[in-house]
């Protein structure tokens, strides 16, 4: 994970951020920093194997109640395939 | 052609592709067993009445974006807070792409390691984005083709050497799977046509060749609708229902004369449908990130965020048997509200806005 990381900034760095400095466009980068802040910290975060931050799967799993008396109102569940 | 435009008829096939996506590998509606295919046609209108609400609120505010006509007709708070409801869509539905394509690919690629996958997928997906939006609808017109082809080609040699159509009677036995088996196969694949909304401004001709668009979703909806007959059909409606990839299993099983393993042959069908609704969703996503963020540019944005793609998979979806026990049973009950009402909600305050707009009109004459 850490090697992807690096790769895709790497290529940030490389194809995008001289346009930007060269447009002053820092708003822009600000933005951008933003969003690769948060790729490398879950990314270390999931290659520590660390659930420290939180996870938006929880967003999904607020809905199981729902799931669940939709299942039993129709009687299936163990069949449900992606 | 504007480089930032893209014809009704390159729409279509981006609809047509975005019908299909995983969802012809995977078949949502399986859990219906032997009355499948009645699942995903009572799903079919789902995704008409989404279409309809969105190119119709496309053609009453000509050239703005969705999320600009929700800022508009809804006021810039409550406008940019639905907004973010529906880029957080965008970002989940295209999560789950990225890990359907990869859980296929990892048929023929074993021994590489997801986050590779991953990358990989979405490093594609960012080039044919960088090339924009014209340049992805034309590869969407250079390869419908040869996925026709052998859609053809695969439906044929299903039918004659394979399907055994007593495997779907008794049709309608029990209406319970039948109704859980829709609601699955509403939420994916024909809901997602919502995702157009992003695409829609740049349809150069849209009032006047709409239709086209309803034909490529019909056409997509139809080919739906013979696999889940051919898939039960040829595998029995409890191997349907169990096998993960009922579509690839099905052709597995066929044979042309003396020639076995055909599969493989499709292969390249079957992932090249996957992988435009992965661009389709990604392109998507990017669109609305800038939209929500007031940028004038997505270029700088698609790597970063093809990042945050690659590691949310990873984080999110860790383990296959939770993925498959728990986030895909209650996907539907997170994102069919959303895609049903975020075009809902605008197209009603819409037209609260025209009247209102032309009543005022009126009053100034």
């Amino acid at each position: 994970m850490l090697l992807i990381l690096v790769i895709f900034i790497a290529l940030f760095v490389i194809l995008e951020l001289p346009e930007l400095l060269k447009s002053k466009a820092y708003q822009d980068i600000m933005i951008v920093t933003l969003l690769l802040f948060l790729s490398t910290a879950y990314g270390i975060a999931y290659h520590l194997h660390s659930e420290m931050l939180p996870n938006p799967n929880q967003i999904l799993y607020s809905f199981d109640p729902l799931a669940e008396s939709f299942q039993s109102l129709l009687q299936v569940g163990d069949e449900i395939q992606p | 052609m504007n480089e930032n435009k893209i014809a009704s008829r390159q729409a279509a096939f981006l609809t047509f592709f975005l019908v299909l996506g995983t969802a012809i590998i995977y078949m949502p509606e399986s859990i219906a067993g032997r009355d499948a295919w009645l699942s995903t046609l009572i799903a079919v209108p789902v995704g008409m009445y989404i279409l309809f609400v969105i190119i119709t609120l496309q053609i009453m505010f000509p050239g703005r974006n969705m999320m600009d006509i929700s800022e508009l007709v809804l006021g810039k708070f409550a406008g940019r807070i639905l907004n973010a409801f529906y880029v957080w869509l965008l970002f989940v539905i295209t999560v789950f792409y990225l890990y359907d394509l990869f859980i296929f690919l990892d048929i023929v690629i074993l021994d590489l390691k997801r986050q590779i996958h991953y990358s990989i997928l979405i490093l594609l997906a960012a080039y044919c984005i960088y090339k924009g939006i014209n340049a992805v609808a034309r590869l969407a017109d250079l390869l419908v083709w040869l996925v026709a082809l052998f859609l053809a080609l695969g439906i044929s040699i299903s039918i004659v050497s394979g399907s055994n159509f007593s495997c779907l009677t008794p049709v309608l036995a029990d209406w319970k799977p039948v109704m859980a088996g829709s609601l699955y196969a509403a939420n994916w694949p024909f809901a997602q046509v919502s995702v157009l909304i992003m695409y829609l401004p740049f349809i150069s001709d849209l009032a006047e060749k709409r239709r086209a668009i309803y034909t490529g979703y019909l056409i997509g909806a139809l080919i739906l609708v013979i696999r889940s007959v051919l898939n039960v059909s040829i595998l029995g409606a409890e191997i349907t229902k169990f096998t993960r990839y009922p579509t690839y299993q099905a052709l597995r099983l066929l044979e042309v004369g003396t020639f076995e393993r055909i599969d493989m042959m499709f292969f390249g069908l079957l992932f090249i449908t996957g992988f435009f609704a992965l661009l389709i969703w990604y392109q998507g996503l990017v669109l609305g990130v800038q939209k929500l963020l007031d940028r004038d540019d997505m270029r700088y944005l698609i790597l970063p965020v093809g990042l945050l793609l690659v590691v949310f998979t990873s984080y999110m979806l860790a383990a296959d048997i939770e993925v498959f026990s728990r986030q895909v049973r209650v996907l539907p009950f997170h994102s069919l509200p959303i895609h049903i009402l975020y075009p809902t909600i605008i197209y009603i305050a819409g037209k609260i806005y025209k009247k209102k707009n032309t009543a005022s009109r009126a009053a100034v004459r």
